[in-house]
């Protein structure tokens, strides 16, 4: 399948965390869930593939073109979506857009208004005046409107209720449907595994797995036991584990042998919390 | 550009830039330092980036296919715009102050001569304010300061000049027709001091907003 987006080596020091030569590639019409906790580099990955941060060190390739020589005419065809920000918070969203859209070339006002619609956005309302939902809607309708072709966002579902996050995640789908690729980075490990179908997983500002979501389930088991059965030699095989009255909970490599002790699929938040306690981070 | 342009004017600009080109009409005060009517454009021009500043602009921009270099030269743009527009605005008032047919007692007289050495210190201006401010494009108030410093410094040192240097004491103190053909070089080199100052503002901001992680 053809790459929409190829991070090689991407490399940014800064005095207190480094992002250390991140790279990973996308597969075009998916959806990749962008995984790490706080301060993990998330943001500044996104930035540093937008230019917004200017990288040390590596390559960004995306829709076919290197990021450093074709900027704009990637920016142009590129939809960057950030939750828990705003701008021009008085200007009324017509405003906005009546001034954005002369940057697209390509822009589709019939498909906007159509956004408007699908969206329940009121052109008349000002920014400040628009939930967190709704930015973050407004947003991807201006996004969609010049046809973005990859679209990223940095913690699109913080802020919103659950009720809003599912709405949001849902769209995701249509619009993978309709034959958008999607980058979304997330600390809501039930979000990424509602939708993303590959994950890059952060740590550090180094890139622990980038695989499809599937694979990595695959890679770990979630091991639960009594007490007793938390051997010395266990012990060595377990990541994170994490001791409880009850007995103890941990990952383990698939594969691994821990008597007496039960061997369950993990989810995603299983898998973050125990490889984050396990890297005492 | 075009659009970026569009939008300094459409989005970005503040009323306060306009109410500071009606400052124009300082010019109308038979006894006043004319120079500080160039001051208040500047105060027009930072009140503007804070405004923009609030209204995270630089976020807005962000997310449109543009780069930093282009963002800064479009409000590079808009500043010279709104410098050009109150000099502009000057000139009719700077006529009927010539009307008066007194001289200005504590300072220089709305002349040629004085468009021509209010350019070099809004030219100065731009220099000293936009480089400082596009290090990191967030800070305003260091460099509203020290720009504001060295354009009361210059001011000063201008005056002094009108009082000292024989040409600038007949011929730039002058309304007489012949004194006024006379203080074109003035102009002239002015506006020479104010392109070449605020290109090279604009090269530096550039190069510095480029570097800076936003």
């Amino acid at each position: 399948m053809a790459k929409i987006l190829t991070v090689e080596g991407l490399c940014k020091r800064y005095p207190a965390f480094s992002l250390d030569s991140v790279s990973f590639s996308m597969d075009e019409g998916t959806i990749m869930g962008f995984i790490g906790r706080n301060g993990a580099g998330k943001t500044t990955t996104l930035k540093s593939i937008l230019r917004f941060v200017r990288p040390d060190a590596g390559k960004v390739t995306a829709l076919g073109l290197d990021m450093a020589e074709h900027e704009r005419e990637i920016r142009a065809q590129l939809g960057f979506v950030s939750g828990g920000i705003s701008y021009y918070p008085r200007k009324r969203i017509g405003e906005l857009t009546r001034v954005t859209r002369a940057f697209y070339d390509n822009w589709d006002e019939t498909l906007y208004e159509s956004c408007l619609r699908r969206f329940s956005l009121d052109e008349n309302k000002r920014v400040s005046e628009l939930s967190e939902g709704m930015k973050v809607k407004y947003q991807l309708a201006v996004a969609m409107s010049h046809r973005a072709r990859l679209l990223m966002f940095d913690e699109p579902t913080s802020g919103l209720d659950p009720v809003s996050r599912d709405d949001l995640l849902d769209l995701f789908l249509t619009l993978q449907e309709e034959g958008a690729s999607i980058l979304f980075s997330s600390h809501i490990t039930s979000d990424l595994e509602k939708c993303a179908k590959q994950i890059t997983y952060i740590r550090n500002g180094k890139i622990l797995a980038s695989c499809p979501m599937a694979d990595f389930l695959a890679r770990w088991r979630l091991v639960k036991g009594a007490p007793e059965a938390l051997t010395p030699a266990l012990q060595k095989t377990l990541i994170g584990v994490q001791s409880h009255q009850a007995g103890f909970e941990a990952l383990a490599p698939v594969g691994a042998d821990a008597p007496g002790c039960q061997l369950l699929a993990p989810t995603l938040e299983n898998i973050m919390v125990h490889l984050e306690r396990e890297a005492g981070v | 550009m075009k659009a970026l342009r569009q939008k300094e004017w459409r989005l970005s600009m503040s009323p306060v830039p306009f109410f500071f080109l009606a400052l124009s009409a300082l010019l109308l005060i038979p006894s006043y330092p004319y120079y500080v009517t160039f001051f208040y454009t500047s105060l027009g021009i930072f009140l503007f980036f804070q405004a923009s500043r609030e209204n995270r602009d630089v976020y807005y921009m962000m997310l449109l296919p543009v780069g930093k270099r282009e963002m800064v030269r479009a409000r590079v743009r808009t500043v010279v715009t709104l410098e050009c527009l109150q000099a502009v605005v000057c000139v009719p008032f700077a006529f009927l102050r010539a009307g008066y047919g007194i001289n200005n007692p504590v300072g220089i007289e709305a002349n040629i001569a004085f468009f021509g050495l209010s350019f070099v210190l809004m030219g100065v201006f731009n220099l000293v304010f936009l480089t400082m401010h596009y290090k990191n494009g967030y800070d305003l108030g260091k460099p509203f300061l020290v720009s504001s410093i060295v354009e009361f410094l210059l001011i000063g040192l201008f005056e002094t000049l009108d009082h000292i240097v024989p040409y600038m004491k007949t011929v730039c103190e002058s309304f007489a027709p012949a004194d006024l053909v006379r203080q074109l070089p003035v102009l002239a080199g002015g506006l020479a001091a104010y392109a070449g100052l605020t290109l090279l503002a604009c090269r530096v901001s550039e190069a510095r907003f480029e570097k800076v992680d936003l």
